[in-house]
């Protein structure tokens, strides 16, 4: 029988690859074309957007709008730094801030959470399966009914919190505002955990159970303890699932819009104010209300490099725990 | 063996792509029927955009396009209902050139923005005159017809704000509304008539005095508006070239309204609610008064749909915003139609747009979805000044303002709003027994008029 020998990299032409892969070619060749025109395209415009004076009276002249060079990027990233910007600078400023609260809780909350629940769906028990399916419940819910529920679970009249708190257990005397000012960050925090919790779970489950029993015995043998067996067993085997769902975590809560239709229903507005106007949508507001649409562009490719910065960081930085060992 | 692969392959590909780009099968249809007797009859196919105006918006407008397209046999109308959340951006798109229809609702803000953008159809002198001119229709209304002395589009009905209020629980207060409703002072003094009585509905439920929509309410600026108005401010000086929101006279009336929290006489919970959950809590009878417009009268007149308690329906009545040192006004907002410039058929649309603001069509319309016509000759009609809660919105409207009409107004808006929505925070954080102070309002209120006068050059 023939060994299939791995051949070196040819030092071919690009003509003569052409020609050996043309099947290859040929059928990514479609995906190929739609990514060029939904991604890369739009992409590259946005970006030559970013530097024409494209606004309410030059929208019709469109790519053809006055070039402004760098102007949209020094007056955000200018009025950031110096903390001296306009106001829609510095509500890009307070929207960065509460961005990074809001991705900080949220994912520490998420991780915790699905940590716990995975340990306790890894167990035996009776109703396990029921248990399993019950858990991903959340996660089915459109984020617009999330926030519809949660509202009704949040309000202070009649509200389901506030009747457990006031009435049921009587820890506080008066309702609480849980959807007012500094409350509202957890009241949109805990319905976006609550929503993600699922998928991080499964992720996890679906990790724990590729962990050999050998290993916990041998632990054992060698008179290890509980937490001892899951530090150096259990955490090595959940790093790389805990690693890759945080980072998609944190791309979802940070710059996705996710949030946004949760915290829309949630609070039956989508100007969020002070305390939970989050980045993306800040941009969205205030390039499309404003009809600022270079300066817009120009916070889009600001808030772009920073996602392929934190991803690149990311890989680099835990390169090794994304793998597992 | 690969080469026939690689033709199959390429057969595949070529015979997806070509089914993609194929032109879809189009069923014949019949050609549009002239009508040989009318001269020069009109012809084509509008699209229409409305939004979700009253109950039944398909079956108001149905109504009204029935009667349009048996006059113009040749013209069919096909409506499509988009709702407010999506409106803006799909016109915006319109007017940038993609698809969109002949005809629009426009909501009375969006005006100059889309006026400006140059993407709407410009009425001329002779067909305004045919709509019976800029006098036929009502001040306040009429003046967000245009921008920079272009009229694009033509007021169709009429959003005016008044106070509803409970008749029994006034007159178990021992209160007359022309003594309660009188100004600001006559009417603070109300509601603390009112918490002091500590009535109650039939559920049990006690009834707050007043209810005033939050931070998260879609009439933020516009509810604020009526107090500033009426204590003598303005939102901008007179030729819309600067901030005029935090002068005293506006910074007292805001102060006044905000305060009725701090001084508790609003629901406790009152900063939580938007222009719907006000609408039901008043509908369920636990509250005295608030702030709305005149769609709430089919609610109370139609208890089996709307779901109204008996008490709020059988006693509802209105008072216009009270009075202040500076006047007595409302806010009237409403909606336009607007033709698109990429409109193939401008005379149908025009006739459309003509019909629509026609005395019939005006009267049934508005009374289908609860808002007043935008003609004079509308609103004076028996249908509605005859009616005793019509007929406070009409007076109400004679002293209307609303937004500026300049190009910037969508930049203003989009400035003050969040100032007004961040009064509101300050309101819960100062708490239910503190009133926001002066100090307070005007702090903000300078901050965002220093952002409205760069917007504007200054």
């Amino acid at each position: 029988m023939a060994i299939p020998v791995i051949s070196k990299p040819s030092k071919k032409t690009f003509g003569a690859k052409l020609r050996r892969y043309r099947i290859a070619y040929l059928f990514i060749a479609p995906a190929v074309l739609v990514m060029l025109l939904v991604h890369i395209i739009p992409t590259l415009q946005a970006i030559y957007m970013s530097f024409l004076d494209l606004n309410l009276r030059t929208l019709l002249q469109y790519l053809h709008a006055p070039w402004v060079g760098l102007e949209h990027y020094s007056r955000i990233l200018g009025g950031l730094i110096s903390g001296e910007g306009d106001s829609l600078v510095k509500g890009l400023g307070q929207a960065l801030k509460n961005s990074f609260w809001f991705t900080l809780w949220t994912q520490a909350g998420t991780l915790v959470g699905s940590l716990i629940m995975a340990l306790l769906l890894n167990r035996k028990f009776k109703g396990r399966g029921i248990a399993r399916t019950l858990v991903l419940l959340p996660w089915v819910v459109p984020t617009f009914a999330v926030g519809i529920i949660w509202q009704f679970i949040w309000m202070q009249k009649g509200g389901l919190a506030n009747r457990l708190l006031v009435d049921w257990l009587h820890i506080v005397d008066k309702p609480i505002s849980f959807m007012i000012n500094q409350n509202a960050r957890f009241a949109l925090i805990i319905p976006t955990i609550w929503n993600g919790l699922p998928y991080s779970t499964i992720m996890l489950l679906s990790a724990l159970q590729t962990v050999p029993d050998d290993l916990y015995e041998a632990a054992s043998i060698d008179g290890a303890n509980a937490w001892q067996k899951f530090w150096s067993i259990t955490m090595n085997y959940l790093k790389p699932i805990i690693f890759i769902t945080t980072m998609f975590g944190i791309i979802f809560n940070f710059f996705g819009f996710g949030p946004y239709n949760i915290a829309v229903s949630l609070f039956s507005s989508d100007n969020l104010g002070t305390y939970v106007n989050l980045l993306t949508i800040a941009i969205v507001r205030q390039t499309f209300n404003n009809q600022l649409y270079g300066y817009g562009a120009a916070a889009s490719v600001l808030v772009m490099i920073v996602a392929l910065v934190f991803v690149g960081l990311w890989y680099s930085l835990f390169r090794k725990q994304l793998t597992s060992e | 063996m690969r080469k026939s692969m690689l033709v199959v392959s390429v057969l595949i590909v070529a015979a997806m792509l070509l089914g993609a780009c194929a032109k879809p099968t189009v069923a014949p249809t019949e050609a549009p029927v002239a009508d040989v007797a009318t001269e020069a009859p009109l012809s084509g196919e509008l699209v229409l955009w409305i939004m979700p105006n009253g109950a039944d918006p398909q079956a108001a407008i149905d109504a009204e396009l029935a009667e349009f397209m048996a006059l113009n046999p040749g013209v069919t109308v096909t409506t499509e209902v988009v709702g407010w959340g999506d409106a803006y951006s799909r016109i915006q798109t319109a007017v940038e050139g993609g698809e969109g229809p002949c005809v629009t609702q426009m909501g009375t803000t969006w005006i100059p923005t889309f006026g400006t953008m140059g993407g709407l159809y410009e009425f001329s002198a002779d067909e305004i005159a045919a709509f019976g001119g800029a006098e036929n229709f009502v001040p306040a209304s009429w003046t967000t017809a245009g921008i920079e002395g272009k009229t694009v589009s033509i007021p169709w009905f009429a959003d005016v704000r008044a106070i509803a209020y409970r008749a029994d629980v006034l007159e178990a207060v021992g209160l007359t509304p022309e003594e309660a409703f009188k100004d600001t002072d006559s009417f603070q003094a109300t509601l603390e008539a009112v918490k002091a009585a500590g009535l109650t509905n039939a559920a049990g439920v006690t009834i707050d005095p007043f209810l005033s929509t939050g931070r998260n309410d879609w009439n933020v600026w516009q509810n604020a508006s009526m107090w500033l108005w009426n204590y003598g401010g303005d939102l901008l000086n007179a030729d819309g070239t600067a901030a005029a929101f935090n002068s005293d006279a506006a910074v007292a009336g805001v102060t006044f309204y905000y305060g009725l929290y701090g001084k508790g006489l609003t629901a406790s919970d009152t900063l939580e609610l938007n222009s719907s959950s006000t609408d039901a809590r008043f509908g369920e009878g636990s509250a005295f008064a608030y702030m709305t417009g005149p769609w709430i009268i089919s609610n109370a007149r139609n208890i089996e749909v709307s779901g109204w308690a008996e008490e709020a329906a059988n006693n509802l009545a209105f008072a216009k915003i009270p009075a202040g040192p500076g006047g007595q006004y409302t806010f009237v907002g409403g909606s336009n139609l607007s033709i698109m410039k990429t409109c193939e058929y401008p005379e149908a649309a025009i006739a459309l747009v003509q019909y629509l603001t026609s005395k019939t069509s005006q009267i049934r319309y508005a009374n289908a979805i609860g808002m007043l016509p935008s003609t004079i000759e509308g609103q004076t009609d028996a249908t509605f000044v005859d009616d005793p809660l019509f007929s406070v919105f009409i007076d109400a409207a004679k002293n209307g303002k609303t937004s500026a009409a300049i190009a910037d107004w969508g930049q203003v808006e989009n400035t003050i709003n969040p100032a007004f929505q961040a009064l509101w925070e300050t309101v819960a954080a100062d708490g239910p027994s503190t009133p926001i102070t002066e100090a307070e309002v005007k702090a903000t209120l300078d901050d965002a008029a220093a952002t409205v006068d760069s917007l504007l050059g200054n």
